[in-house]
């Protein structure tokens, strides 16, 4: 028994554990930044933490183009990102007993990125593997990501 | 005025006067009893006075009292009854003692006062008489008025329904106007063949005549031709004589009838520009105020629909804060679990901040649904009010419309009034020429007739007959003259006459025109009379109090004068 925050990419309902979120916010005015894969949008700061802004439904390769967006503040591998999400709509207990393992493939998300599927009555809910999103090397790059918004904000507080 | 003393005063010295000439009396005889010597006898002398004296006073007290109380008290009672049966009118003497004078002052003024009290009821009592007379005169006078008013009414509804009657006599007069000048026009013809025939008669007469002139000696073969044309002639000139006749009874006919035709229209002219005008201008003004309240109203609803957007407005503001209180509820959750056990609390305040959100959200909802389906209304009331301000103009300029259908109803009659009246002129003067021509036609036939007759005597030699022949020459030459003008003349009729014709048409046209309009009118004129009738009974029954009124105040009145005032 543990508690997800359940939010819509592209029409589906998915899930991911409370314990990672820190906070839920409004698009913000995000700065391009170079180099990075395209699921990337650029990076945010939100009040004084820098952090690179991934686009979800990029990165799961599933298209929609929603009216209003939701930024979703998680830590992966102790890395602050946002993720960019249709919206968000609620936050619920899932039974573990609930949870089937994932499938091979499920509505054309790859299985290295599920954890399950959660069920709620008659709700399906795509349980994502948030420590999977990402592999490796994008950990590292978004580890120097964020050490470049420190350092450029202490150049610019400096600059001051 | 006399000292007065009281009843009393008056009694007591009346009784001392008395007593004293009494005590003289017995003094006198007292001394003339002792004079004598005859002592023996004073006692029972005594005894016998005293009595005296006693009858005495007893009897002038009695005396004294029955005159100077009981007397004066009895006529006052005498003059209250007096008054009481109605004589009031009474006055006491000022007589008496001074109690009695007291009192009869003291009637005499109550009376007075009584008495002009009453004058004064009486005085107001007439006046109010007489002002409900006049006010029953004056109820009479509107009776009547609604009355003649009602009757005025029911004259002009009465006159309406006989403008159908004159309208449908219009157009029946037109039809036989028409088949008379039909009847006329053929008559014409008639005669312009048979002026022609003797026109031709005449001159191949008096190319006869001529050759007469001057060929006597051989005049018997050519008297035969003339004795035959001659006789031609005088039944061409007895037919022609005939038909001038039947033309002039014609003509006479056809100017009864356009004399006719003139009044009725002259009748339909004044009928249409009196009641149908006022009519028309009564119903215009009544469609401008509807029109006018119609725009208002319809200007109310579009402040309406302004507003209802306003307040859409403010609900999408209600929508943008329900989706902030869903943002922060659920941040509120997340905080709540990330703090544990010590954040149960503050997870219940999340839920809560949830739960207000979603109400929030579906009152919002809900007023949205409200609002559209006011919009709704308000534009489907819009579309009517637009509707119904198009009906009221159309309905305005169907008024306007009828408004110059009866002007031109008025326009047409008076044009055709005049038409009607020229050709009667024409006609008489038409009638004049044919009465004329046919006393010479007559003239003619008379002496064709002769001619013919000497042209069988021509024996009797041949200056009669040159003379005849010239006469004959010259009247044929008068004949041929009077043809033609006739022929000019019968020209003007017809075409007068299909002038007045096509008058004719346009009249029944646009009476026709005018039956609808003529039925609403009539409704209205109904309802004239309803309303009529409705005031003619309040009228009435003002009347009736009135004259209960009057009733009650006449029976005051002789009351009061059963008092016997003046």
């Amino acid at each position: 028994m543990s508690k997800y925050l359940v939010f819509s990419i592209a029409g589906e309902e998915c899930g991911i554990e409370l314990s990672k979120v820190s906070e839920i916010i409004r698009p913000q005015k995000t700065t391009p930044f170079p180099g990075v894969p395209k699921y990337i949008n650029g990076i945010i700061n939100l009040r004084g933490v820098v952090m690179p802004l991934m686009d979800l439904r990029k990165r799961l390769g599933v298209k929609s183009f929603p009216r209003k967006e939701r930024i979703i503040i998680v830590s992966i591998h102790n890395e602050k990102i946002g993720l960019i999400v249709d919206s968000v709509n609620e936050i619920t207990n899932i039974d573990d007993n609930n949870i089937a393992s994932p499938p091979a493939i499920f509505r054309g998300i790859k299985p290295e990125y599920l954890r399950g599927i959660g069920k709620i009555s008659e709700r399906l809910i795509i349980l994502l593997n948030l420590d999977n999103l990402l592999t490796s090397e994008e950990i590292l790059l978004i580890g120097d990501i964020s050490e470049a918004g420190q350092l450029e904000e202490k150049g610019g507080n400096e600059a001051d | 005025m006399k000292k007065r003393i009281s009843c009393a005063a008056k009694t007591a010295i009346t009784l001392f006067v008395v007593m004293t000439g009494i005590q003289a009396l017995g003094l006198i005889f007292y001394f003339s009893f002792i004079r004598g010597g005859s002592s023996d006898n004073i006692l029972p002398f005594i005894l016998l006075y005293q009595l005296f004296l006693l009858i005495a006073v007893i009897s002038s007290a009695v005396i004294l009292i029955n005159k100077n109380i009981g007397k004066p008290l009895a006529e006052i009672k005498k003059s209250l009854d007096k008054a009481d049966k109605g004589g009031l009118t009474l006055h006491m003497d000022n007589a008496g003692c001074l109690e009695i004078a007291g009192l009869n002052d003291s009637i005499n003024s109550l009376a007075g006062q009584f008495r002009e009290i009453i004058g004064q009821f009486f005085l107001n009592i007439t006046n109010l008489t007489m002002e409900l007379r006049q006010t029953e005169k004056v109820m009479r006078g509107i009776l009547k008025e609604v009355n003649t008013q009602l009757s005025g009414t029911e004259a002009v509804i009465l006159s309406f329904r006989d403008t159908d009657e004159q309208k449908k006599m219009i157009i029946e007069t037109t039809r036989n106007l028409s088949e008379f000048s039909e009847d006329n026009v053929s008559s014409i013809t008639e005669i312009n063949a048979s002026v022609n025939e003797i026109t031709d008669r005449t001159k191949e007469l008096f190319r006869s005549s001529n050759s007469a002139y001057f060929a006597v000696a051989e005049m018997s073969e050519a008297a035969k031709t003339l004795s035959v044309n001659a006789e031609t002639l005088s039944v061409t000139t007895e037919q022609t004589t005939a038909s001038v006749e039947e033309m002039a009874g014609n003509l006479k006919e056809i100017e009864k009838g356009t004399r006719e035709s003139a009044d009725l229209t002259v009748k339909l002219r004044e009928l249409a520009s009196g009641v149908g005008m006022i009519s028309v201008a009564d119903a215009m003004e009544g469609m401008e105020s509807i029109a006018v309240s119609v725009s208002k109203s319809r200007d109310l609803m579009k402040g309406l629909k302004t507003k209802s957007l306003d307040i859409e407005m403010v609900i999408s503001v209600i929508a943008d804060i329900n989706k902030k209180t869903n943002l922060l509820s659920l941040n509120a959750a997340i905080l709540a679990s990330q703090a544990g056990e010590h954040g149960k609390g503050f997870s219940v305040v999340a839920d809560e901040i949830k739960m207000l959100a979603d109400e929030t959200a579906a009152s919002a909802k809900n007023i949205i649904a409200i609002i559209e389906s006011t919009q709704k209304d308000i534009a489907a009331a819009l579309k009517v009010t637009e509707e119904s301000l198009e009906i009221v103009d159309s309905g305005n300029s169907l008024v306007v419309n009828t408004g110059e259908a009866f002007r031109e109803v008025i326009d047409i009659a008076r044009s055709s009034s005049d038409t009607a009246r020229k050709i009667q002129h024409a006609t008489e003067e038409q009638v004049a020429g044919v009465t004329q021509i046919s006393r010479t036609m007559e003239l003619l036939w008379g002496i064709v007739d002769n001619f013919a007759k000497a042209t069988n005597r021509q024996e009797k030699g041949s200056e009669s007959l040159m003379h005849l022949s010239e006469e004959i020459k010259r009247i044929s030459e008068d004949i041929k003259r009077g043809m033609e003008e006739q022929n000019k003349g019968i020209n003007m009729i017809s075409k007068n006459l299909e002038l007045e014709n096509d008058k004719i048409r346009h009249i029944s046209d646009a009476a026709s025109n005018q039956m609808g309009a003529d039925k609403e009118l009539l409704l209205g004129m109904e309802n004239i009379k309803k309303t009529g009738k409705n005031l003619h009974n309040a009228s009435e029954e003002m009347r009736a109090s009135f004259k209960r009124c009057l009733e009650e105040a006449e029976t005051l009145l002789n009351r009061m004068k059963g008092f016997g005032l003046e």
